[in-house]
C-alpha cells in the first residue's frame, strides 16, 4: 500500500466523522473522484459506519443499577474496615512481639519460635486468603449450596 | 472534585453518578459482558477515590480516572486468560491467539438478536483489546476526536490512524454485510 494511499484512507475516517476542516475535506473528495478504488472502498466504509450506528450498548437495568449503588457502598465500607483490622492486627503483633522479646526470664530459643511460628501462620494466612480472592470471582461453585 | 479533596468524602457519590453510565460503557467493550463490567466500574471508583490525594486539580477528572479504568478493565482480562490457561502466544499481550471471541465476551446480551448485530459483536469480541477501546469511545461514547486525543493523550492524527486500523479489521470480518 502507498503512503499517499494511507493517507487518504486515514483522512476518509476523520471525512466520515465528520472531523476534517473544509480544506482536507475539499482535498479528500477530489482525491477520491479521481481513485474509484478509494470510492468503493469509502463505500463500504459507510456501510459500516451504518451498522456501528444501528447498535447500542445495553443498559443495566434499574434493578441492576440498585444493586450496583448497595454493592459500592458495600465494598467502600468493607475495604475500610479491612484496613483498620489489618492496621489494629498489625499494631498487636508488633505490640506483642516487643513484649515478648523484652520478657525477663524467658528463653530466647522459645521467643524465637513462638515468633516464627506467629509469623508463619500470618504468611500462610495470607496467602491462603490472597489465593482465594483472586479465583474467587471465577469460582463455578460459588452459589452452590453444599 | 473540589469538595471530596477539601475532606468531604461523601460528595464522591456525586462523582460517582455523573460518570457511572460513561465508565459502564467503556467497560462494557472492554471486559465484553455486563457483571465484569459492573465489577470494574466499581473497582475503578473505589481505586480512584484511595488516589485521590494524587489527583492534579488542575486536570479534568475523566481521563485521570479513564486510566484508573481501562487498566483495571486490562488486568482483569488479563486475570480472566490465565485464569481460562489460554496459551498466550501473540505478540501483544492484549491481542487474542485465536480467531474466535473471548468466551466470556457475550455479544448477544449487549444488543438485540439479529444476524448482523451478531456478526457485529463477534467481530467486534476478536479485535485487539486497543481497537475496541478506540471504536468505543468514538461510536458507543461519541466522543469528538479531539476529546479522545485527550483521554488516550495521543495526538488527533494518531486517533485517525487508530480508528482506520481498527476499522479496517472490523471491515474485514463484516465484508459479506458490507
Amino acid at each position: 500500500m502507498s503512503p499517499e494511499r494511507e493517507k487518504y484512507q486515514i483522512l476518509m475516517m476523520g471525512y466520515l466523522d465528520g472531523e476534517l476542516s473544509p480544506e482536507e475535506e475539499e482535498d479528500f473528495l477530489q482525491h477520491v473522484k479521481g481513485d474509484p478504488e478509494l470510492a468503493a472502498e469509502l463505500t463500504k466504509y459507510r456501510n459500516l459506519q451504518r451498522i456501528t450506528d444501528s447498535v447500542r450498548l445495553s443498559e443495566p437495568t434499574d434493578q441492576e443499577w440498585e444493586r450496583f449503588w448497595a454493592r459500592f457502598y458495600n465494598r467502600a465500607e468493607r475495604q475500610a474496615g479491612w484496613l483498620v483490622v489489618i492496621l489494629g492486627a498489625l499494631l498487636l503483633i508488633g505490640y506483642t512481639a516487643i513484649e515478648l522479646i523484652r520478657a525477663p526470664g524467658v528463653d530466647i530459643l522459645l521467643k524465637v519460635g513462638i515468633l516464627a511460628v506467629v509469623l508463619g501462620f500470618a504468611l500462610l494466612f495470607l496467602n491462603v486468603l490472597r489465593g482465594r480472592l483472586r479465583t474467587l470471582r471465577y469460582d463455578p461453585y460459588r452459589g452452590v449450596r453444599r | 472534585m473540589k469538595a471530596v479533596l477539601r475532606g468531604e468524602r461523601h460528595r464522591f457519590g456525586d462523582l460517582v453518578g455523573r460518570y457511572v453510565h460513561r465508565a459502564h460503557g467503556i467497560a462494557l467493550t472492554l471486559v465484553g459482558n455486563m457483571p465484569d463490567a459492573m465489577d470494574m466500574v466499581q473497582e475503578a471508583f473505589l481505586k480512584s477515590l484511595r488516589a485521590i490525594e494524587t489527583f492534579d486539580t488542575t486536570q479534568r477528572f475523566f481521563p485521570w480516572f479513564y486510566r484508573i479504568l481501562k487498566n483495571s478493565c486490562l488486568s482483569h482480562i488479563k486475570r480472566r486468560r490465565r485464569l481460562r490457561k489460554i496459551s498466550l502466544t501473540s505478540k501483544h499481550e492484549d491481542e487474542p491467539d485465536i480467531e474466535l471471541p473471548d468466551l466470556t465476551f457475550n455479544p448477544s446480551a449487549l444488543a438485540v438478536r439479529d444476524e448482523i448485530r451478531e456478526r457485529f459483536w463477534w467481530a467486534f469480541g476478536t479485535l485487539k483489546t486497543s481497537d475496541r477501546e478506540i471504536l468505543s469511545l468514538r461510536h458507543f461514547q461519541e466522543m469528538a476526536y479531539e476529546e479522545i486525543a485527550r483521554i488516550l493523550e495521543i495526538p488527533i492524527g494518531t486517533v485517525m490512524s487508530r480508528l482506520f486500523h481498527a476499522r479496517r479489521k472490523l471491515r474485514e470480518k463484516m465484508e459479506r454485510y458490507l
